[in-house]
């Protein structure tokens, strides 16, 4: 690798310091995605700043009797998976969590990573062809650009995130989050603390997955579906979020009231329902995958995460 | 900008001080300085397993971290797991069950076993399946590596019951 500084921060506002006076500086946290872009000279780093111990940012806790759940930025994904907590509250972040990477990536990576990393994180697919991997910075990422796998399920729990600057502490939205994304992660000089969401009664939640192949396959496309229900079991709030498929990391989908508001998810209803979504997905093929495929496999994976919503 | 620095961590039991450049990953520094060339590189880009080690006993791709963040951490690699110059019961299951052909996937394989087996008593093939889900092997098939750390942890559970 080529050679770059080191510098472990003691504190949250020593990390903003360092990453303020030091341009070309970037936050080393897991390093999975940061260490595999500087060894395929994606990027040149001056200074890694080390925020690897700040407990600050390492944390998953609740308020109000378990209805705010909060994460810190430097919990693990393997710790996302083992919280009792998320289990009973937020299983979609359990489910998204289990799909990253392998045992031993979940062990070094971070919620904060995995989010910011959401701009694009090409050029590890190491696929023949891949212009990425030879270095080059001119070519725009494929359809195999992976968007984070945590980002999905934080935008259809609607959560917020914390981020903090030279300028102090902001609470956005995530999709405001998303768009603060760059190709190496989150804006210059800005530290991603938290995020946090809302557990509300009688939401339920549906997922589904289509992946290359195995646990370090990629994914090519993933949905992830929120409903909230009246008393009588009709629909009165729903949000996806499209992953993969599009020219766009992630599609957020919410504007479909005129199918499901106060009727049941069920039969021509589901139909309407993933039709509609696909009007709202800028399909592309890739290298691999024609268009025709892509939009199949999305209208199915919409398909079963409405389904499991509604009989979750 | 200073590109070195003196680190101190433990591998396997023994207390190292050492100055690394800033660049060189965990890997690199096992291999190249503390001369433990079990652990292999095999992709370098945290994709084969073959890098695995345990880092406060969890198994954790050590060609995606610096030597530098692994300061004041506990490091175990395949040359720690050998119990008096014997094999350790993980490495005994893997060449009873012919778990090993080249043997270079082999210490990642075995040292994510541990990892698994700290965890957990009782496994589901599923479990295993998932624990060695980041390794590559290109000759076994994987089936005899399932086989092995099924044994292993039965011997496990037998060594907890009587460790006599």
């Amino acid at each position: 690798m080529l050679g770059f500084a080191y510098e472990k921060a003691e504190c949250l506002l020593h990390a903003l310091k360092l990453l303020e006076s030091n341009k070309n500086s970037y936050i080393y946290a897991g390093g999975t995605d940061l260490l595999l872009k500087i060894k395929h000279k994606q990027l040149k780093p001056k200074l890694l700043i080390g925020i690897n111990g700040l407990n600050e940012l390492s944390f998953i806790s609740e308020q109000n009797e378990g209805k705010i759940i909060s994460i810190g930025s430097l919990t693990k994904i393997s710790e996302i998976l083992s919280e009792p907590l998320l289990r009973e509250k937020a299983p979609i972040l359990i489910s998204a969590a289990s799909k990253i990477g392998s045992v031993e990536l979940r062990n070094m990576g971070t919620v904060g990573g995995n989010i910011c990393n959401a701009g694009a994180n090409c050029g590890a697919c190491g696929l023949p062809g891949c212009k990425m991997m030879t270095g080059t910075t001119n070519v725009k990422p494929c359809a195999y650009a992976s968007y984070s796998d945590l980002m999905l399920p934080l935008l259809v729990l609607k959560a917020k995130a914390t981020i903090c600057s030279s300028e102090g502490d902001k609470n956005i939205d995530m999709l405001e989050l998303l768009s603060m994304l760059r190709r190496f992660g989150i804006a210059p000089g800005v530290i991603l603390k938290e995020v946090r969401f809302i557990t509300k009664e009688g939401s339920k939640y549906g997922c589904a997955y289509v992946n290359s192949n195995g646990a370090m396959g990629v994914t090519l496309t993933a949905v992830f579906v929120g409903l909230t229900l009246n008393d009588d079991g009709t629909c009165r709030d729903m949000i996806m979020a499209v992953g993969g498929s599009s020219i766009r990391e992630i599609t957020l989908i919410s504007e479909l009231d005129q199918i499901y508001k106060n009727k049941k998810i069920e039969g021509n209803v589901i139909e309407g329902l993933v039709n509609a979504a696909m009007d709202h997905v800028e399909f592309i093929d890739n290298m691999k995958y024609s268009i025709d495929y892509t939009i199949e496999r999305t209208k199915q994976a919409t398909k079963i995460a409405i389904k499991e919503a509604a009989s979750a | 900008m200073n590109m070195k620095s003196t680190i101190c961590l433990v591998v396997n039991g023994l207390e190292h001080n050492v100055e690394v450049e800033h660049s060189t990953t965990l890997l690199d520094f096992l291999r190249d300085r503390l001369s433990l060339t079990g652990t292999k590189k095999g992709c370098d880009n945290g994709d084969c397993g073959a890098c695995t080690v345990l880092l406060n006993g969890k198994p954790i791709m050590s060609c995606l971290m610096l030597a530098i963040d692994a300061a004041g951490a506990n490091i175990t690699t395949i040359e720690g797991l050998q119990m008096d110059n014997k094999l350790h019961p993980i490495q005994r299951a893997f060449v009873d069950e012919g778990a090993i052909q080249c043997g270079y996937c082999t210490p990642g394989m075995v040292m994510a076993t541990k990892g698994l087996l700290n965890e957990k008593r009782r496994l589901v093939e599923a479990e295993i399946r998932e624990a060695i889900s980041g390794h590559i092997c290109r000759c076994t098939g994987y089936e005899n590596i399932v086989k092995a750390i099924k044994t292993a942890s039965v011997q496990q559970k037998k060594q907890r019951r009587d460790p006599n």
